[in-house]
C-alpha cells in the first residue's frame, strides 16, 4: 500500500512539474518574418466584457482595443509625436478669431453605407459634448459647432485652446453613423458599433467573446484588411490566458501582467507589442493637509520620499525589466519631455538628510492609499520598505473602486495616492487634472490638497491657450519641471508601455498598435506563413 | 384547517418574511458602503454634470426609502434595473447567465452523488482492503486540493498537453450537447470532486456504523445473504443522512463555481457575482441576493413541507411551538 501511495504521489508531483515548467517548444523572441497570410481569424483575449459601446462613451483601454477595429479617428498621431489627418483632411487654427476648421475628406464611408460629410460630423460633435462622460475634458473651451461647407466644420471656442487637435486624435475625434443613430435611436446605439473602420461586429455572445467581420464596403482601398475576422474571447484569469496562448486557442493576450509577459517571454515563441507616446506611468501624488500640520507640506520632506525610493530596483525585479525608472512626468522621446528636469535618484542617505533639515529627523507616520482594481500590491510593499529605511512609516490602505474615486478626489487631503494611468496626446489635459487648480474645480485628484501652485497652475494653462506648437511645448517643460523639481509635487516611480499585447510569435504587428495613438490600426496586423 | 394546511400556512409566511428581510438587508448593505458608485462606473475623468445626470438616472439622488420602494416596484414588474458595468438590463443578464451555471452544477451533483456513494460503499464493504486505503487516500487529497489549482492542472493536462478537451468557453446542450459535453467536462469535473470526496466519506462512515447495528446482526442471523444485508438493509439506511448531506454540497458546488467559471472563462453566475461584487454593481448585486434567496427559500419551503408530509411528528411540533 504505501509503494502505490508513493508511486500515486510522485505521479501527482511529476505531472505538475511538467505542466508548470516551460515548455521545450524552440522559439524566439520577437516577430517572424515571412509572407503576410490574407484570411484567416485572428483571436484575442481579454480579461473582461466591456461596458461601453457608443464611440462617444468609450473609457476603458480594453474597449478602445476592441471598438478600434470598428471607430477610426479623425487625426492620428504620428511617429514624432505630431497630429497626423486621416478621417479628415486638415484642421487649420485661427487664434484670433478663437476658431479651428475641420475639413473631411470626401471618400470616407460608414459601414452601414453611409457617408462622412459635415452633417455627420457637425452631428458626431453636439452628440459628444452633450452626451460623452468626458467631454468636459475635451469640449470645455468650445462654445458652439457650425457647418460651414460640405466637409467642413468650424469650432467656435470661447477662449484658445491648444489641445484641440490632438484631442481630435482621441475620443473625440471618432465617428460614428448618424444613419444609425437617426433610424435606430440612442439606446439601440449604445449596444451597435457603427464606424467606417475596416470591421464591423457580427456576433456578440455577452460575457465570452465578439467576434468581427471584415467590412467589404471599408473606404480606405489603399490599406490592407488582412483578417477575414477578429474574435474577442473574454478570458478573465491570466493562467487560462497562457494555456490558451500555448494551446493556440488564441493569438494574442491584451493586458497582461508583467510577471506573465515575463514568463512567457521566457519560453519562447512569444512576443509582446506595445505603444510608444501611448505609455502607462506608475506616480506617487503627495497630498498635503489643508490644516497645514502635514509633514508633506514641506518641500524637502516630498523630496526626501523621492530620493529614498529605488525606482531602478522596481523596474528590474518587481516589472521583470519590463518598465523603466523615469525622473519626469513625460514619456521619453516624445516632445512632452524635459531633459532639463533633473529629477530624483535612489540616494536614502541624502532623504535622511532632508529629513533632518526638515525638523522630521525621527521620521513620522503617513499614508499611501491604492484602489483595489491595480495590481500595485509589490509597488506599495516596495515602497512601504524604502520609506521604512529612512524612518518614515507608511500604513497601506487598499480601497474598493467606487471609494477610491470618492476618496481620491474628495475627501483624502493628506497622504499619498498611488496612481496608474496611460498618457499621450492628452499629457496636457492630465498635467492640469492632476496639478492645476482645474483639479480643484473639475474632474482630478486630491482636491482637497494645498498642493497646487499658482504659478504651476498659469504655466499649465498657459500650455493650454498657447497659439502655436513652440509656445505649448515650453510651457509644457516649464510645468514639468514645477511639477518635479520645484515642488515635488509627485514621484515618478516607473514608466512602461500602455498597451501590451502578449502575442504568438506568426502574429506580426507592423503598425497595429499605432505607436503614436491611442487606437489600434487593425490594417497593421496579420499572421505569417 | 388540518394539522398540515397549518404547517403549510406557517411555512409560507415564514418564507415571505425571510424574502422581504433579505431584500432590505442586500439594499442597505449595498447602499450604506462608503464610496460612490457613479463614480466607479464612469470613471474619476468623468465630469460633475454627468455624474449628477447618472446619479438621477439611477434614483441615488432620492431619499433612501424612495429608493427601495422603486427599487421593489420595478422588481413586481419584472424590472430589476440596469447593470452599471455591464450596461445592460439586469434581469436578462441573470436570465442569460443562471441555465449557464444550472447546466455546470446540477450535473456536477448528479456525478458526486452517483460516484460518491459507489466508492463510498466499495471501501464501506471491503474495509482495510488496497481498494478501501487508496480511494480513502484520493478522498482526503480531493477533499484538500484547491479547486482552482485542480482545474489550472486540468487545463495544461487536457487542453494544453493532450488537446483533447477546449480549455475554456461554453456551449448549451440545446445547440449542440456534443460540444456541450467537451467543454463542460472540466468544469463539471472539478465542481464534482469536492462533493463526491465529501458523500464517499460520509456514506463509508454511515454503512461501517449501521453494519454494526443489531438488526444487521439479526438479519445475518436469520441467514440471509451478506449481499442482501449489505445492499438492501445497511445500504438502504446509511443513505438518509446522504440527502442532507446533498442539499449542504448543493450551497459548496454554487460557490465553487465561481471559481470555475473564472478559471475556464464562462460566462455563468459565478463570474457575474464577482464582476459586480468588485465593481460595486449595485443593482446586480441585489437582484442576485434577492434570486437566490427565492431559489433557497423555496427549494426549502419544499423540503420543509414534504418533511412534514412524510413525518406527522415534524408538523405536530411545529404546530405546537406556533400554538
Amino acid at each position: 500500500m504505501k509503494k502505490l501511495l508513493v508511486l500515486f504521489l510522485i505521479l501527482v508531483l511529476a505531472f505538475s512539474v511538467v505542466a508548470c515548467s516551460p515548455s521545450e517548444e524552440p522559439g524566439k523572441n520577437g516577430q517572424t518574418s515571412g509572407e503576410p497570410v490574407v484570411g484567416g481569424t485572428l483571436r484575442i483575449g481579454v480579461q473582461s466584457e466591456v461596458a461601453n459601446v457608443a464611440a462617444w462613451r468609450l473609457r476603458s483601454p480594453q474597449e478602445t482595443l476592441i471598438w478600434s477595429a470598428i471607430y477610426e479617428p479623425l487625426f492620428k498621431m504620428g511617429a514624432n509625436g505630431e497630429v497626423v489627418p486621416y478621417l479628415a483632411k486638415s484642421i487649420e487654427a485661427d487664434p484670433e478669431n478663437l476658431t479651428y476648421t475641420v475639413t473631411l475628406r470626401e471618400d470616407v464611408y460608414f459601414s452601414d453605407g453611409s457617408h462622412l460629410d459635415a452633417d455627420v460630423l457637425l452631428w458626431n460633435f453636439e452628440n459628444f459634448k452633450e452626451n460623452s462622460q468626458i467631454a468636459g475634458r475635451y469640449f470645455s473651451d468650445v462654445e458652439s459647432f457650425e457647418k460651414t461647407g460640405d466637409y467642413t466644420v468650424v469650432i467656435h471656442l470661447s477662449r484658445w485652446n491648444s489641445q484641440m487637435p490632438f484631442s481630435l486624435t482621441e475620443n473625440p475625434g471618432l465617428m460614428y453613423s448618424k444613419k444609425a443613430f437617426d433610424e435606430h435611436g440612442y439606446d439601440w446605439c449604445m449596444e451597435n458599433p457603427v464606424g467606417t473602420g475596416p470591421y464591423k461586429l457580427e456576433n456578440w455572445v455577452f460575457g465570452e467573446s465578439k467576434t468581427l467581420v471584415k467590412n467589404e464596403n471599408y473606404w480606405n482601398k489603399d490599406a490592407t484588411v488582412y483578417f477575414d475576422k477578429i474574435e474577442f474571447p473574454v478570458i478573465p484569469e491570466e493562467m487560462t490566458a497562457q494555456a490558451a496562448l500555448l494551446s493556440g486557442d488564441i493569438d494574442a493576450f491584451y493586458g497582461p501582467s508583467n510577471a506573465t509577459m515575463a514568463e512567457m517571454l521566457e519560453k519562447g515563441g512569444f512576443h509582446v507589442t506595445s505603444g510608444k507616446l501611448r505609455s502607462r506611468i506608475i506616480f506617487l501624488i503627495f497630498g498635503s493637509d489643508v490644516k497645514g500640520d502635514s509633514p508633506l507640506e514641506d518641500v524637502r520632506v516630498r523630496q526626501a520620499i523621492s530620493y529614498a525610493i529605488d525606482s531602478e530596483a522596481i523596474a528590474k525585479n518587481i516589472d521583470k525589466g519590463l518598465t523603466y525608472a523615469c525622473r519626469q512626468y513625460a514619456v521619453p522621446d516624445t516632445p512632452f519631455y524635459n531633459p532639463e528636469i533633473e529629477g530624483y535618484g535612489y540616494d536614502p542617505e541624502k532623504a535622511k538628510q532632508l529629513l533632518k533639515e526638515a525638523g522630521y529627523e525621527n521620521g513620522f507616520v503617513t499614508t499611501i492609499y491604492v484602489g483595489l482594481d491595480n495590481p500595485f500590491e509589490d509597488y506599495m510593499v516596495a515602497i512601504q520598505g524604502y520609506l521604512k529605511e529612512v524612518g518614515i512609516g507608511v500604513n497601506l490602505v487598499y480601497q474598493d473602486v467606487s471609494l477610491w474615486s470618492t476618496k481620491t478626489m474628495f475627501e483624502i487631503d493628506d497622504g499619498m495616492v498611488l496612481i496608474g494611468h496611460g498618457f499621450g496626446a492628452n499629457l496636457v489635459n492630465q498635467m492640469a487634472d492632476n496639478f492645476s487648480k482645474r483639479a480643484v474645480d473639475g474632474s482630478g485628484m486630491l482636491k482637497l490638497s494645498k498642493l497646487h501652485p499658482d504659478d504651476l497652475h498659469e504655466e499649465i494653462m498657459a500650455a493650454i491657450s498657447a497659439t502655436d506648437e513652440e509656445t505649448m511645448y515650453k510651457h509644457v517643460h516649464a510645468a514639468g519641471k514645477m511639477i518635479i523639481d520645484k515642488y515635488c509635487l509627485g514621484y515618478p516611480v516607473v514608466m512602461g508601455p500602455f498597451a501590451n499585447v502578449l502575442m504568438r510569435e506568426d502574429i506580426v504587428d507592423d503598425h497595429w498598435i499605432a505607436h503614436y495613438s491611442d487606437f489600434f490600426d487593425y490594417t497593421g496586423v496579420y499572421r505569417v506563413q | 384547517m388540518n394539522s398540515l394546511g397549518a404547517y403549510t400556512r406557517n411555512r409560507i409566511l415564514l418564507s415571505l418574511f425571510i424574502i422581504f428581510a433579505v431584500s432590505v438587508f442586500a439594499f442597505l448593505i449595498v447602499h450604506l458602503m462608503p464610496g460612490d458608485p457613479v463614480r466607479a462606473v464612469l470613471g474619476i475623468e468623468a465630469d460633475e454634470a454627468a455624474v449628477q445626470k447618472m446619479r438621477e438616472e439611477l434614483n441615488l439622488d432620492k431619499p433612501f426609502l424612495t429608493q427601495y420602494w422603486l427599487w421593489m416596484k420595478g422588481i413586481f414588474k419584472g424590472n430589476f434595473g440596469r447593470s452599471l458595468t455591464l450596461n445592460t438590463d439586469v434581469g436578462e443578464l441573470i436570465g442569460r447567465r443562471l441555465p449557464v451555471t444550472l447546466s455546470l452544477t446540477i450535473p456536477a451533483l448528479i456525478i458526486a452523488a452517483i460516484f460518491g456513494i459507489i466508492i463510498g460503499v466499495i471501501c464501506a464493504t471491503n474495509r482495510g482492503s488496497i481498494a478501501d486505503q487508496l480511494l480513502t487516500v484520493l478522498v482526503t487529497i480531493a477533499n484538500g486540493v484547491p479547486i482552482f489549482w485542480i482545474g489550472i492542472m486540468m487545463i495544461y493536462l487536457f487542453g494544453v498537453l493532450l488537446g483533447w478537451l477546449p480549455l475554456m468557453g461554453y456551449a448549451s446542450p440545446f445547440e449542440s450537447f456534443v460540444e456541450y459535453l467537451r467543454k463542460a467536462a472540466m468544469p463539471v469535473s472539478i465542481l464534482a470532486i469536492r462533493p463526491m470526496a465529501e458523500i464517499a466519506r460520509q456514506v463509508r462512515t454511515n454503512m461501517l456504523e449501521v453494519i454494526n447495528q443489531d438488526y444487521i446482526r439479526t438479519a445475518r442471523a436469520y441467514g440471509l445473504s451478506e449481499r442482501k444485508v449489505k445492499y438492501k438493509y445497511a445500504l438502504k439506511n446509511a443513505l438518509i443522512p446522504i440527502v442532507t448531506l446533498l442539499a449542504l454540497q448543493a450551497r459548496d458546488v454554487a460557490g465553487g463555481s465561481v471559481l470555475a467559471e473564472q478559471v475556464f472563462s464562462i460566462a455563468g453566475m459565478g463570474q457575474l457575482i464577482m464582476i459586480s461584487v468588485l465593481n460595486r454593481d449595485f443593482p446586480v448585486i441585489q437582484a442576485i441576493v434577492l434570486v437566490i434567496t427565492v431559489i433557497v427559500v423555496f427549494v426549502n419551503l419544499l423540503l420543509d413541507i414534504s418533511y412534514g408530509w412524510l413525518d406527522p411528528r415534524i408538523r405536530m411540533t411545529a404546530r405546537k411551538v406556533i400554538n
